[in-house]
């Protein structure tokens, strides 16, 4: 089951996002964000994977994340990370019932005949999410941290930190690949202080986004 | 002691090591490196004239090409391979051969845990081997972290299935210098306590994160010395020696 979700995430760079990408071949960034993404929301147990089973050993929702970057301006991993736990907890899962040959058939709500077959998901109904990961990227030049760079910044300065943290405080990944500034404990501390921070300001940012679409 | 390893190791206790330079004839350097079971042949090719599209021709490149022991190269070597790329590009000194690229393929013998710190191990030694100017060497290592807490440095395979999570740290080599002490500081931390690359798997808290750190820095010490004896004027002597013969 676990294997399912984190094979199906991809993320996507189009040629239309950056003058870097080219057609056909896939972009440096792609493989990257999308292992980081899988990393995280494996890592985060965010969602309960029992949720997704309709009979035990036989049948299972199978979740497909697609990401699409659509304009490459730097730190693609905080967008795409972002966007997925806005798509999953936007997600919705249809009713399903099962008919005497054993196969899963869809329940519509107009087929009278067909609300006679046993149910096995009752009703549409939302994934659960339990604590949410929201990320931060920043740039460490000498004494200096610089938060969610832009394209040319990134590519100016060669230092990147990821850090990851979710809403009950875990730290889910901390994430700095090289690059010629030595990263301290203290640069790391502020670091985690400015995700903190983030997370909050992000956390009430979707709760108001979905309050917002509920209606 | 709070938690016996199968293997009867304390936890910050490394596997064995071992480490051999030279043993490929027509790589301009190689090593392998084993932790235990782990073991990873690096090999380096290079400066070679001319650069690859989307790099800066300005400096020297870095290539790295990562294979795995059975099966296809996926996500998980893509993103070796550019976390390989991004440390050894943070400590070559990349002015001094412009629009050149240097490669440097990693083999995998056997993983048996804690691969990416041996395969950086392994390249870093390649690229001494095949004398490429460098600031300083890295070293690397993994530590995790139990569901109870306890933090246990080196893990191998068996024990990564069961914890909680794991980091991998890689941090500069320790400076040996007959200058003062104050050459090697940068601010009020040893330059040896800095992170050049940190790659986490697992949900942990922060402080945990910071306690991985320090007993990091305390294994990177020693494995600083090790590598230190094993790449030494020995090799150089005996590499000179054999030209002689010749």
């Amino acid at each position: 089951m676990l294997i399912f979700v984190i094979s199906a995430i991809d993320f996507h760079m189009p040629p239309i996002c950056s003058p870097i990408v080219r057609p056909g071949r896939p972009a440096e960034a792609s493989p990257m964000v999308s292992k980081q993404l899988s990393n995280t929301i494996s890592s985060s147990r965010m969602t309960d994977l029992k949720e997704l089973s309709l009979v035990s050993g036989k049948a299972a929702w199978m979740a497909y994340l697609d990401i699409y970057c659509l304009d490459a301006d730097g730190a693609l991993f905080d967008a795409a990370l972002l966007s997925a736990i806005a798509a999953l907890s936007h997600l919705q899962i249809p009713s399903i019932a099962m008919n005497d040959d054993g196969k899963i058939v869809l329940v519509s709500d107009e087929d009278g005949q067909k609300r006679a077959q046993e149910p096995v998901n009752k009703e549409k109904r939302k994934l659960t999410l339990r604590s949410i990961p929201f990320s931060l990227t920043c740039i460490l030049h000498k004494n200096y941290i610089l938060a969610d760079p832009t394209a040319e910044e990134e590519s100016i300065m060669e230092t990147h930190v990821t850090v990851v943290l979710d809403t009950s405080g875990q730290l889910i990944s901390l994430y700095k690949p090289g690059g010629p500034v030595l990263a301290y404990t203290s640069a790391i501390q502020d670091c985690a202080a400015l995700t903190r921070q983030r997370v909050k300001e992000l956390n009430n940012f979707l709760d108001k986004a979905n309050s917002a679409m509920e209606v | 002691m709070e938690t016996d390893r199968p293997d009867g190791r304390t936890p910050n206790q490394l596997r064995p090591l071992a480490c051999s330079c030279s043993i490929l004839h027509r790589a301009h350097g190689s090593a392998s490196w084993a932790q235990g079971e782990t073991k990873v042949l690096a090999a380096v090719y290079g400066p070679k004239a001319g650069t690859k599209k989307n790099e800066n021709p300005e400096k020297a490149s870095i290539e790295v090409i990562w294979k795995p022991k059975t099966g296809q190269i996926g996500k998980l070597e893509k993103e070796y391979e550019m976390i390989l790329k991004r440390t050894l590009e943070s400590i070559c000194i990349r002015t001094i051969y412009p629009n050149t690229t240097t490669s440097v393929i990693v083999q995998v013998v056997h993983d048996d845990g804690a691969l990416l710190p041996c395969a950086i191990n392994a390249a870093c030694t390649a690229l001494v081997d095949a004398g490429i100017p460098l600031k300083h060497l890295a070293v690397a290592i993994c530590c995790s972290v139990t569901d109870s807490g306890c933090i246990i440095l080196d893990p191998t395979k068996e024990e990564e299935e069961k914890m909680k999570a794991y980091i991998n740290l890689v941090f500069p080599n320790t400076i040996v210098s007959v200058l003062p002490e104050r050459s090697s500081q940068v601010g009020s931390e040893p330059m040896a306590h800095g992170i050049m690359t940190s790659v986490t798997q697992g949900a942990m808290s922060v402080d945990d994160y910071l306690h991985c750190l320090d007993r990091g820095r305390a294994a990177s010490a020693r494995l600083s010395e090790f590598v230190r004896k094993n790449i030494g004027p020995k090799s150089t002597w005996l590499g000179r020696m054999g030209f002689l013969c010749r």
